[in-house]
C-alpha cells in the first residue's frame, strides 16, 4: 500500500502557496467520503459552493483529480487530502473506488507506458567513481531519431548561426581582454562581467554566459588569488568556446557535451524520444535550491540501487512556481531514467514510468547510501574530470564522518580515523541549515553524508544519522465528521 | 597531459597576464599545446588561456584534501527529560510549518508545562525560530524543552550563544561559581526553590550576592521573612546604583513601594513637599500649585539612584514610565523646565499617593479634583496613575478612572494597570466601557483607534502569561471573563461584517480583534468560540477567513495539549 510522509507530501507539493493551502485544508471537519485502496485515495472536501469537490489521487505517480476550478496540480484540495493521508491515515478507509474516479483510475492505467528495461550501463559502480557506459558503446542513442520537419531544421540551423556569430563576437571580448591585462578586472563593477554575459544569453549562448558569470572575482572581499583564479576560469571558457566553435570535429560524446555546456540542449521530448533510458530503483539522495540568473534552479541527486548509478535532475521554475518532478529527499521511486549524452552522463529527466515507490513495509527504513572516504571522493572526482573538463561536481556519499570546526570558526569533514584530512564545507543558506540539522540529529556521531564536490567546497545534502530510540505515544486523534 | 606541473609555468603566466599580452613576452605554455595555433590570429592571446585552462584542470585533479587542525565538538550529553513522541512532534511540526512563531512558541509552553522536552529532528527548525526572534527571557524559561542536545547546537551557533548560556538553567544544583545575574535568573525560573531557606542556609554567600537574592525575592513577595536584609541590600543598592544589574534597577520603584518606612521615601517626601501645595486664590478657589522654584538646583541635571531606566526593547509588554511625552506639552527650547517636570514627576511616583490627601486633610477624589486647577495637571495625572500602580491604593484607583481625562487618541501611561487594581465585577465594567458597543466601529470614539493595543494590556498574550515573570501579577483572575467578553464582542461585530457600509479602517480594526482573540484564547475557550463563531465562519464575508483560522488554531492548541496529556498519564 502506498503511503506518504508528512515530509515527503511537502516536497511533492513544490508551490508554497498550494501547500499552505492545503494545509488549511487538511483538518478532519473539511471532508467526507474518504476512502482509499493500496494505490488511490479520494474524498469530498466543502467549497463555497453547495457542492463539495471530488479529489480522487492515483498514489502511481502520483497524479492529481479533481473538479475545482484550480489549473495547479495539485491543488490545495490534492495537497490537504495528502497532508490528510499522511496525519491521519486511518481516517482513510478501505473502500470501492467511486463511480466519479473510477473511469480517471482506469484510463490512467490503459495509457500508462510499459516500464523501461534497458540494461543499466556498466553494471554496479562503488560510490564515488563514475559510472563508465558499456565497455566499448559510445553514449549513443540506439533509437531512431525523431524526425524533424524542415521548418524546424531551418530554425535550428539560423540558431546555431546565432550562436556561432555570438561566440566569435565573445572570443574577439576575450582576446582583447587577455591583450590588456587582468590587472586592476578585481575592482570592475559587476556590469563588467554581466553585459557580455547578457550578449550570450541573447544569442542563445546560456550555459555559456554562466560560465563568464562564474568565472568573475566576488565583489567583496577579494582573494589573494583571484588574479589565478579569474586566469583558470577565464582558460576554461575560452576552452569551451574553442570547442564549440570546432564542434563539427569533434566525436559525438564531446560535441554533445560542449552544446549541452554553451546551452544547447535537448528538450525534454526529443531526450525520451532519442535516448534508452535506465531503468532501477532511484532513492533521491539530496537536493538543493539555487538561483540562476532569473530563475529558480533546483538541483536533485539519484543513486539507482541496482546500478550505483548517479543521476541529476535539473529543473527550473519561475518565481514562485512549482517544479515539475516531484521528488523528495530520501525518498525512493522506481521507473527509467533518460541521461543526456555527454562526455560523463549524469543529468537526466524521469520517463513517464517514473514513479514513487512505496516503503518496502511499515517500520523499515531506506538503505544509507555506502559511503567512501575523503580520498576516494577526491580521486572520484579527478577520474571524472578526466572524462569531461567541463564537469560542474561530483556526487559522493562518506561514511563515518563527523562534524569539525577550524579555528576560523569555519566547519569541515573528516573521519574519525584520518584526523588530519579535512573536506571544506559550504556553509552557506540551506547548507548551513543541512549541519545544524545532523548536529541536532546525531549530537556530534559519525555519520554518512552525501553531497557534491565541486573542487573548492563539499556542498553536503543529507546526512544519514544513527537512528535513536524514539519514545512511542497511544494518540489518538479525532476522527472525521461523517 | 603532462603528470607534472611545475609552479614555474603558473609563476610565469600570471605576470603575463596581469599585465597583457601586447605588454608581455612570449607567455610559457605547456609542452604539446602550442602548434595548432601559431597559424591563427592572436596566438599569444590564445595560447595563454588555453594554457592557464590546462594548468587549472591539473590542479583541480591533483588536488588532495587539505590538512590541518579542526576541533570536533564534544558529543552532547544524556538527556534528562523524555522525548515528545511522534504524535505530539507531528503536530509541533505543523505548527513550524505554520511559520508563526507566536503559535510555536505556545507549543513548546505547553511541553515544558508537560515536562518533555523536543524530539532531535525537531531541534533544527525550533533553533532557527529562537535565532529569528528575540525572546531571551523567553528562551531561558525553555532551555529544558531544548534539552542538553539543544543546548550543545546553540553553543556552536552563532546566533545563539546566549540560549547556550541558559544552560545553567538547566540545572538545579547550586554551585558557588555562578554569577550574581544568573543566580538571579535561576530563581526567576525556578521560583520554587525556597530562597529565603536557601539564603539562611548559606550563611558564606557573598554580601552582594545575598542582596542580589533578597531583592529578588522581594519582588515576587517572597522574602517577607528578611526584612532586616532587605533593608540592608536596599541601602547597598541605593548607595551603588551603577553595580546594579538592570533588571533590579528597574524594579527600585516597586522595591520601595513595598517598603513604606524606607528612608529613602522619607528624603523623597522632604524634597518634594515644597513643590506641591494647595492654595487659595484671590476668589477664595483651592488651587494645587506646582512650585518649580522650590526643586533642588539640581534637580533633573545629575542621574541619581531613583532614576527610571528605559525599557529595553523586550520588555514592550511592561508600560514605560511616561514622563518622556510631557516633554512635548512643555514650551519649546526648555529643557531646563523638561527635566524638572519630569524629575518632579518621578519623585510624586515613588510617594503613596495617600499620603498627600493626609497631608492636606482631603479624601482622594477631593485631592483629584483638585488637578485640573494645577498649572502642571498632566503632570500630576500621569504621576499619581503611577504611584496609584505601584502602591495599589484601590480607593485612588476608583477615584483616577472616574475622573482623568481622556486624552485624544492614546492612554494615559499606567491606566490600565491602574484599572487591573479593580475587583473583577469593576474591572469587567471599566473594560466594556472602553470597548466599542452595538454593531458600530465609532469613528469618533478616540480610545477605538487604541483598542486593540489597549487589549494586549488587559489580557496580554496568554503564552507570555504563563511564565512566571516576578514583578508582574499575572493570571489576573479577570482574565476568563475578559476573554468570554472580547468573544462575545467579536462575534457581536463578525456578525455585520457583510455590511457594505463598513470601512476599511473599521475592517482593519476587526482584523485585530480577531487576532487578538487567537492570540489570547486558552484551549477552554474552544467550545464557546465554536458555538459563537462557527457559524460566521462558514460565511462569506471578510472575516471569515481570519474565522476559520482561528477556530483551526484553537483546535490544533487542543490536539497538541490532548497528546501531551495522554502521553502524560
Amino acid at each position: 500500500m502506498i503511503s506518504f510522509t508528512e515530509s515527503q507530501v511537502q516536497a511533492l507539493v513544490t508551490d508554497v502557496g498550494t501547500l499552505k493551502r492545503g494545509q488549511q485544508l487538511a483538518a478532519p471537519t473539511n471532508w467526507s467520503n474518504l476512502g482509499r485502496t493500496d494505490y488511490a485515495l479520494w474524498g469530498e472536501c466543502a467549497g463555497s459552493g453547495k457542492t463539495p469537490y471530488q479529489i480522487g489521487i492515483d498514489l502511481h505517480g502520483p497524479a492529481y483529480h479533481c473538479n475545482c476550478p484550480s489549473r495547479v496540480f495539485p491543488c490545495k484540495h490534492a495537497a490537504g487530502l495528502l497532508l490528510l493521508q499522511a496525519r491521519q491515515p486511518t481516517l482513510l478507509a478501505p473502500g470501492p473506488v467511486p463511480a466519479w474516479l473510477a473511469g480517471w483510475l482506469s484510463k490512467r492505467q490503459a495509457s500508462a507506458p510499459a516500464a523501461a528495461s534497458t540494461p543499466p550501463a556498466g553494471g554496479a559502480a562503488p560510490a564515488g567513481a563514475p559510472a563508465a557506459p558499456a565497455a566499448g558503446k559510445p553514449a549513443k542513442a540506439t533509437k531512431a531519431p525523431s524526425a524533424k520537419s524542415l521548418a524546424s531544421q531551418q530554425r535550428e540551423a539560423e540558431r546555431l548561426a546565432r550562436m556561432d556569430q555570438g561566440a566569435a563576437e565573445f572570443e574577439t571580448w576575450l582576446l582583447d581582454l587577455v591583450r590588456e591585462g587582468l590587472a586592476g578586472k578585481e575592482k570592475q563593477p559587476a556590469s563588467y562581467w554581466a553585459q557580455p554575459a547578457a550578449r550570450l544569453v541573447d544569442n542563445q549562448l546560456p550555459g555559456l554566459a554562466a560560465w563568464v558569470r562564474a568565472a568573475a572575482p566576488p565583489a567583496k572581499k577579494v582573494p589573494a588569488d583571484w588574479a589565478e583564479t579569474l586566469l583558470g576560469r577565464l582558460g576554461e571558457v575560452y576552452g569551451l568556446l574553442r570547442a564549440f566553435r570546432n564542434r563539427a570535429s569533434l566525436p559525438a560524446e564531446a560535441q554533445a557535451e560542449v552544446q549541452q555546456q554553451v546551452g544547447l540542449y535537448l528538450t525534454r521530448e526529443e531526450l525520451l524520444a532519442d535516448q534508452p533510458t535506465v531503468a532501477d530503483t532511484w532513492l533521491v539522495l539530496g537536493q538543493y535550491s539555487a538561483k540562476e540568473d532569473k530563475l529558480n534552479a533546483r538541483y536533485t541527486w539519484l543513486q539507482g540501487q541496482q546500478t550505483g548509478r548517479y543521476a541529476l535532475v535539473q529543473e527550473y521554475a519561475v518565481r514562485s512556481k512549482a517544479y515539475h518532478a516531484p521528488l523528495a529527499p530520501k525518498t525512493s521511486y522506481v521507473g527509467g531514467l533518460a541521461f543526456y549524452p555527454g562526455l560523463l552522463p549524469l543529468r537526466a529527466v524521469l520517463a513517464p514510468d517514473f514513479t514513487f515507490a512505496p516503503e518496502p513495509s511499515a517500520g523499515t527504513e531506506l538503505p544509507t547510501p555506502a559511503g567512501g572516504t575523503i580520498g576516494e571522493l577526491y580521486d572520484g572526482y579527478a577520474q571524472a574530470l578526466g572524462r569531461n573538463r567541463w564537469l560542474r561536481a561530483w556526487p559522493g556519499a562518506l561514511a563515518d564522518v563527523v562534524l569539525a570546526r577550524r579555528t576560523g570558526g569555519e566547519w569541515v569533514l573528516r573521519h574519525e580515523s584520518l584526523p588530519n584530512e579535512l573536506l571544506p564545507l559550504y556553509q552557506d543558506g540551506e547548507a548551513l541549515n543541512v549541519i545544524w540539522e545532523v548536529l541536532a540529529l546525531g549530537g556530534g556521531v559519525p555519520f554518512t553524508a552525501f553531497g557534491e564536490w565541486d573542487g573548492t567546497a563539499y556542498r553536503m545534502l543529507e546526512g544519514w544519522v544513527p537512528a535513536e530510540d524514539e519514545p512511542a505515544d497511544t494518540y489518538a486523534p479525532a476522527a472525521a465528521e461523517a | 597531459m603532462p603528470t607534472y606541473v611545475p609552479d614555474a609555468t603558473w609563476g610565469a603566466l600570471l605576470p603575463a597576464a596581469l599585465a597583457g599580452t601586447h605588454r608581455s613576452p612570449a607567455p610559457p605554455t605547456l609542452p604539446g599545446l602550442t602548434p595548432p595555433l601559431q597559424a591563427e590570429a592572436a596566438a599569444a592571446e590564445k595560447s595563454l588561456l588555453l594554457t592557464a585552462a590546462s594548468l587549472r584542470l591539473v590542479r583541480r585533479a591533483g588536488q588532495r584534501p587539505a590538512t590541518g587542525r579542526a576541533k570536533t565538538p564534544r558529543p552532547a550529553e544524556g538527556e534528562q527529560w523524555p522525548a515528545a513522541g511522534p504524535a505530539v512532534a507531528q503536530l509541533l511540526r505543523q505548527l513550524l510549518d505554520t511559520g508563526d512563531a507566536q503559535e510555536v512558541l505556545r507549543g513548546l509552553v505547553a511541553l515544558y508545562e508537560a515536562r518533555q522536552r523536543l524530539p532531535a529532528s525537531l531541534l533544527a527548525p525550533v533553533l532557527k525560530l529562537l535565532a529569528d526572534n528575540a525572546w531571551p527571557h523567553v528562551t531561558k524559561l525553555l532551555t529544558p524543552v531544548l534539552g542538553r542536545r539543544g543546548l550543545w547546537v546553540a553553543s556552536l551557533h552563532p546566533a545563539l550563544h546566549h540560549v547556550a548560556r541558559y544552560a545553567i538553567y538547566y540545572s538545579v544544583s547550586f554551585t558557588a561559581e555562578a554569577t550574581h545575574t544568573e543566580w538571579a535568573e535561576l530563581w526567576r525560573i525556578f521560583p520554587d526553590l525556597a530562597l529565603c531557606e536557601t539564603i539562611r542556609a548559606w550563611p558564606a554567600a557573598p554580601d552582594e550576592l545575598k542582596q542580589q537574592l533578597v531583592l529578588h525575592a522581594w519582588e515576587a513577595g517572597q522574602a517577607n521573612c528578611l526584612p532586616a536584609e532587605l533593608t540592608a541590600a536596599l541601602a547597598s543598592v541605593l548607595a551603588q546604583p551603577a553595580s546594579l544589574a538592570w533588571t533590579t534597577y528597574d524594579h527600585l520603584p516597586q522595591l520601595l513601594a513595598q517598603v513604606p518606612g524606607h528612608p529613602c521615601l522619607a528624603q523623597c517626601w522632604q524634597q518634594v513637599v515644597p513643590c506641591l501645595a494647595p492654595t487659595r486664590d484671590a476668589a477664595g478657589m483651592l488651587r494645587l500649585v506646582v512650585h518649580l522654584a522650590n526643586l533642588p538646583g539640581d534637580a533633573g541635571r545629575q542621574g541619581d539612584s531613583l532614576h527610571p531606566v528605559p525599557w529595553p526593547q523586550e520588555r514592550e509588554e511592561y508600560p514605560q514610565t511616561g514622563f518622556q511625552y510631557l516633554e512635548s506639552t512643555l514650551p519649546e527650547n526648555s529643557p531646563d523646565l523638561a527635566r524638572q517636570v519630569a524629575w518632579l514627576g518621578r519623585r510624586l511616583s515613588l510617594l503613596p499617593p495617600q499620603r498627600w490627601a493626609e497631608a492636606w486633610h482631603l479624601t482622594p477624589a477631593q485631592l483629584l479634583d483638585l488637578v485640573p486647577t494645577s498649572s502642571y495637571p498632566d503632570l500630576l495625572w500621569a504621576a499619581w496613575l503611577h504611584a496609584t500602580a505601584l502602591h495599589r491604593d484601590l480607593e485612588f484607583a476608583r477615584a483616577l478612572l472616574a475622573r482623568v481625562p481622556r486624552r485624544p487618541n492614546a492612554w494615559w501611561p499606567w491606566e490600565i494597570q491602574v484599572a487591573l487594581l479593580l475587583p473583577e465585577p469593576e474591572l469587567l465594567a471599566w473594560a466594556e466601557a472602553q470597548l466599542p458597543a452595538g454593531a458600530d466601529f465609532p469613528a469618533e470614539n478616540p480610545r477605538a483607534v487604541e483598542w486593540p493595543a489597549v487589549l494586549s494590556h488587559l489580557l496580554p498574550r496568554a503564552t507570555l502569561a504563563a511564565i512566571p515573570w516576578p514583578w508582574q501579577r499575572v493570571r489576573h483572575p479577570a482574565w476568563p471573563a475578559l476573554r468570554e467578553r472580547l468573544l462575545a464582542l467579536v462575534a457581536r461585530l463578525a456578525a455585520h461584517a457583510a455590511a457594505p457600509t463598513l470601512k476599511p479602517p473599521q475592517r482593519q480594526r476587526l482584523h485585530a480583534l480577531v487576532q487578538h482573540l487567537g492570540a489570547v484564547a486558552e484551549v477552554s475557550l474552544l467550545p464557546a468560540a465554536e458555538a459563537a463563531l462557527g457559524p460566521l465562519a462558514a460565511g462569506n464575508s471578510f472575516i471569515a477567513p481570519d474565522l476559520q483560522a482561528l477556530l483551526a488554531t484553537l483546535r490544533q492548541r487542543q490536539a497538541l495539549r490532548a497528546a501531551l496529556a495522554v502521553v502524560a498519564n
